[in-house]
């Protein structure tokens, strides 16, 4: 008890002097503690101890895990899942690398509408490029000759599809890298007499280092943890996640299926400490006073990069069209009649329109619960005095989703909320289930984006409320939400694309009165129905599009009605 | 360092109550690192009080701590009697302004300055023309934060701490964001609101000139202690300690020599000193062989020609800046070449001609403006 006492009030002054609504602070803060630990610590606990503990004796031992690494598909197994994801990687990164230098460190012409289209992948689930990869190459395929003797059923397959679903995640990071390029290293190199090529070997990839570190290991976890691809167009070939899905799925073999699925945690838990790593060592280069750089005009330079971003835009568009073209054909490539009748899912197996309903509302409340719970625990973890244990719990779990694949983290959320000793057992089944794991599934992103907008108000904001007897949500309705609205919606934006988009998570959660958008392309896919696979794919695209834009106009709306304000510093 | 503090100087509001205010031991530790290290500091009712310290030596913790922003480790706060020390903010009756001024930058002026009230909406926009009156910034209902320079956000920062109309207004290098110019004149304005409204105010500075022109009272601190309290010319004339001597204006620092009787020798030459001269305590516990003896440039006197008297002392010019009006010359005394000192002399002083680096000048060190200091260790 006094052990107990004390970590609760570690670090804490001798003389409290909570007022009334910091107290109010202090019983959320261990709230939102308890929710993330229920909703994110438990269900990984949970998958841990399937996997550790003997399904017969109910004994602790590792005779589960000794024996999915003896079984023997599971070399082979492991075997494929690393050839693809580093093939992923080799891909992925020196594309999206040169990607992103085009875009910051060229004047290349119509780099706003590249980027836009080069992160249109973020809007279509990672099935999709499987089946236009299949309409392009598969057996009846437009382009199946290009292949010669090879099959695009298996790792060629597999590597596209993946690097299709990766590219933009990879995008992302190296944009940010560049774009912070501090004019000043580049005047300096220049001034030194250094060649082109020698700043860029010396300047633009030392200081990109860590994005492509960073965006290599996202990359790779990506590739190692997703089975949609795998599962529409791997053929024959074995990887982990497919293996782990299978498990599950087919064969109610959740021991095995949680030791497999505890091995994905592992590259996702290993890139997580180099990435702490490269971090720690990582020099301050990029300090806050970096100059903007502005390159200079070259038309070769230029010209070049548009060639080679267009020739990748074009790869994207055809994994993203060729599945879009061809939900309105009747019969591809033989018949191609344009035609509806693909998007008549009550006549199909999977799911139907319910499903699509499902996957609506679902992302809603996911945007909605997951915008406001994120905004509310880093509120509180940002401005407000809450006990040490209750912040460290928060902190950790707040950042632990990043590492865990969607596979496991659904894995997870079965173990838990499928025991029946665990008191909310009725959430198994129910639409709220998946929203919750959804969340739980993107949380870390959300709350960077949120932290950091907290952070960049003057952190004596809350103080001076206080001292003016104002409580802290008071505060939080007439002064920090709306200053952080822009980031809000932009949370709200990327949890509702993301629900819409998501399979791993959510494909051992549903239940036939919830199955969702994305498990019906998935299981229309597996029955053969290809064509209505690609409509309910083109749909979630085309809504996800919508919903993007609907959302970015509502936030620039409120941007201009907040410049007066927003307005330039002195 | 244990020092006493000397008595405060007679109030400058008269019939105050001598501690209206009251820090008792204050005490805050962060991890390993004390930050306040046993604070006593009184305020009497209508004082201005400046916390005066290099950075980092704890003024704004004990700013927050009064403030009830941030909890004591030990010790009491006493606010006209109350024991304050366990009061949240909100019921310890102040108003503050923090160094970023944390105006609400979506807010505008208005909604600023009647965050914390709760009246009417009539009365609200009364008092909020009443405080935008006080501050010199009329009109200004309607404009962001933003659309305001570093000055006007000052103000409306005190605005709006005045709002309520505290008893106690706590500033926190209220004046360190401006520029030169805007400072100075805050700085008048600041001192003028403050005697007009008769509001207790302890204001955080670092900057010794600040301190010294708006203070009745200055406190200086250094490495979680108070070192001195006492009125601008105390601190100035008199420092208690080394710290103080050297962190408000300039000081010459001169080895002296002290015989058992207590005889002070500088040079070889005895020095006349009043006993305020000498630290406390010497007398009763012995005399250190050698001591230190502080002296302000100003305090310097450069004479034209010799005249006997106490503490007359002779010297070769050195070296002589312009300082505008004023000139600072590097002495060195003609006994002891190694002993060297400045002197600062203004346009009145009968000395400035004789400024002339290589001549031999008659100086004089007055008795009431000399201190004995403990060598330095
Ligand atoms: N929350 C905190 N946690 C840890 N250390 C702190 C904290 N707040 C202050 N300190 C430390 O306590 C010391 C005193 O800080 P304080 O802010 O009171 O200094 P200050 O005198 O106001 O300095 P400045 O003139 O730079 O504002 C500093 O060394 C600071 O690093
Ligand atoms: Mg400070």
């Amino acid at each position: 008890m006094k052990a107990l006492r004390f970590w609760l009030e570690a670090g804490e002054a001798a003389v409290p002097l909570w007022s009334p609504d910091q107290r109010v602070a202090r019983g959320l803060g261990w709230l939102a503690a308890i929710g993330l630990t229920l909703f994110i610590a438990l269900p990984l606990l949970a998958i841990l101890l399937q996997a550790v503990i003997d399904s017969e004796s109910g004994q602790l031992s590792l005779a589960p895990v000794q024996a999915v690494l003896a079984s023997p598909g599971f070399l082979d197994s492991l075997l494929g899942s690393l050839t693809v994801s580093l093939a992923t990687v080799a891909l992925v990164l020196p594309t999206a690398l040169v990607f992103a230098f085009a875009l910051t460190r060229s004047r290349m012409p119509g780099r706003g509408l590249f980027k836009l289209l080069a992160l249109s992948p973020l809007l279509a689930p990672s099935l999709m490029p499987g089946i236009s990869l299949v309409y392009l190459f598969g057996n009846q395929g437009l382009l199946k000759s290009w292949l010669g003797d090879a099959s695009i059923y298996g790792p060629i397959g597999i590597v596209l599809g993946e690097a299709f679903y990766t590219f933009p995640h990879a995008l992302l990071i190296l944009l940010t890298a560049l774009a912070v390029a501090d004019a000043r290293l580049y005047e300096a190199a220049e001034t030194l007499g250094a060649s082109r090529l020698r700043r860029l070997l010396t300047v633009t990839l030392p200081n990109a280092r860590y994005g492509l570190i960073s965006a290599g290991l996202v990359v790779f976890t990506l590739a190692m943890t997703d089975f949609g691809v795998a599962k529409v167009i791997g053929g024959q070939y074995k990887v982990l996640a497919l293996e782990a899905y299978k498990q599950v799925i087919g064969q109610q073999n959740f021991g095995k299926g949680a030791v497999i699925g505890l091995m994905l945690l592992l590259p996702a838990v290993l890139s997580l400490l180099v990435e702490r790593w490269v971090a720690g060592s990582r020099s301050a280069s990029l300090g806050g006073r970096s100059v903007a750089f502005h390159p200079p005009e070259n038309r070769w330079r230029d010209g070049a990069l548009w060639l080679f971003c267009g020739g990748v835009l074009i790869g994207l568009l055809a994994l993203l069209g060729v599945a879009m073209a061809a939900s309105f054909i009747k019969l591809w490539p033989y018949s191609l009649e344009l035609t509806l009748a693909h998007y008549d899912f009550d006549q199909m197996d999977g799911g139907g329109w319910q499903a699509f309903r499902n996957s609506v509302q679902m992302a809603a409340w996911t945007a909605l619960v997951g915008t406001l719970g994120v905004f509310g625990v880093a509120y509180l973890l940002e401005k407000m005095p809450l006990p040490p244990l209750a912040r460290q719990i928060c902190r950790t779990l707040a950042l632990l989703p990043m590492a865990v694949p969607g596979l496991v983290l659904g894995l997870g959320y079965i173990f838990c909320f499928n025991h029946p000793a665990n008191p909310l057992h009725g959430l198994y089944g129910s639409l709220a289930i998946l929203v919750l794991a959804t969340v739980a599934h993107f949380y870390t992103t959300a709350h960077l984006t949120i932290s950091t907008a907290l952070r960049q108000l003057d952190g004596e904001i809350e103080a001076v409320s206080a001292t003016l007897c104002r409580p802290f949500w008071v505060t939080v309705w007439r002064v920090t939400l709306p200053i952080c609205l822009p980031a809000l919606f932009d949370v709200a934006r990327f949890f509702f694309v993301s629900a819409l988009t998501t399979v791993s998570c959510v494909i051992f959660l549903y239940t036939p009165d919830t199955v969702l958008a994305g498990v019906a392309v998935l299981n229309m896919d597996d029955a053969g129905e290809t064509a209505g696979a690609a409509a309910m794919a083109t749909l979630i695209v085309a809504t996800a599009l919508l919903a993007s834009l609907l959302l970015s106009a509502a936030g620039s709306l409120l941007n201009r009605r907040a410049q007066a304000w927003r307005g330039q510093p002195h | 360092m244990l020092l006493k503090q000397p008595q405060l100087p007679t109030p400058a509001a008269t019939g105050a109550v001598p501690d209206w205010l009251r820090f008792d031991r204050i005490s805050k530790r962060f991890g390993a690192f004390t930050a306040l290290n046993g604070v006593d500091l009184t305020i009497r009712r209508g004082e201005f009080v400046c916390l005066l310290g290099p950075s980092g030596c704890g003024k704004t913790t004990l700013l927050r701590v009064l403030a009830g922003l941030t909890a004591q480790d030990s010790g009491q706060l006493y606010l006209g009697g109350r024991d304050i020390s366990r009061l949240p903010p909100a019921a310890r009756d102040y108003g503050i302004v923090f160094q970023s001024y944390a105006l609400f930058p979506n807010l505008n002026v208005a909604d600023n300055l009647a965050y914390g009230l709760r009246t009417d909406r009539a009365s609200k926009a009364r008092r909020v023309g009443e405080l935008l009156q006080l501050v010199g910034l009329p009109g200004c209902e309607h404009k962001y934060p933003a659309e305001l320079s570093g000055g006007q956000q000052q103000r409306v920062a005190l605005a709006r701490a005045l709002a309520q109309s505290p008893s106690l207004l706590l500033l926190d290098e209220p004046l360190s964001a401006l520029d030169a110019q805007v400072r100075e004149h805050l700085r008048r304005e600041l001192r003028q609101l403050q005697q007009k409204l008769g509001v207790t105010t302890l204001m955080v500075t670092h900057d010794q000139d600040e301190a010294l022109t708006l203070a009745d009272t200055i406190a200086v601190m250094n490495h979680g202690v108070i070192e001195q309290v006492g009125s601008p010319e105390m601190i100035y004339h008199q420092p208690a300690s080394r710290f103080v001597a050297n962190f408000v204006g300039r000081a010459n620092w001169l080895p002296v020599e002290v015989s058992e009787q207590g005889e002070v020798r500088l040079a070889g030459i005895t020095l006349a000193l009043p006993a305020t001269a000498l630290p406390q305590g010497w007398a009763d516990m012995g005399w250190p062989s050698t001591a230190e003896l502080f002296c302000r440039p100003e305090d310097v006197q450069v004479a034209p020609h010799w005249a006997p008297g106490d503490n007359g002392l002779m010297a070769f010019v050195e070296r002589v800046d312009f300082l505008g009006n004023v000139r600072r010359a590097l002495l060195t005394l003609v006994t002891a070449r190694q002993i060297s000192l400045w002197a600062e002399l203004g346009p009145n002083d009968a000395g400035l001609e004789a400024l002339v680096p290589g001549q031999l000048v008659p100086l004089h060190l007055p008795a009431n403006r000399l201190r004995l200091f403990a060598e330095a260790a």
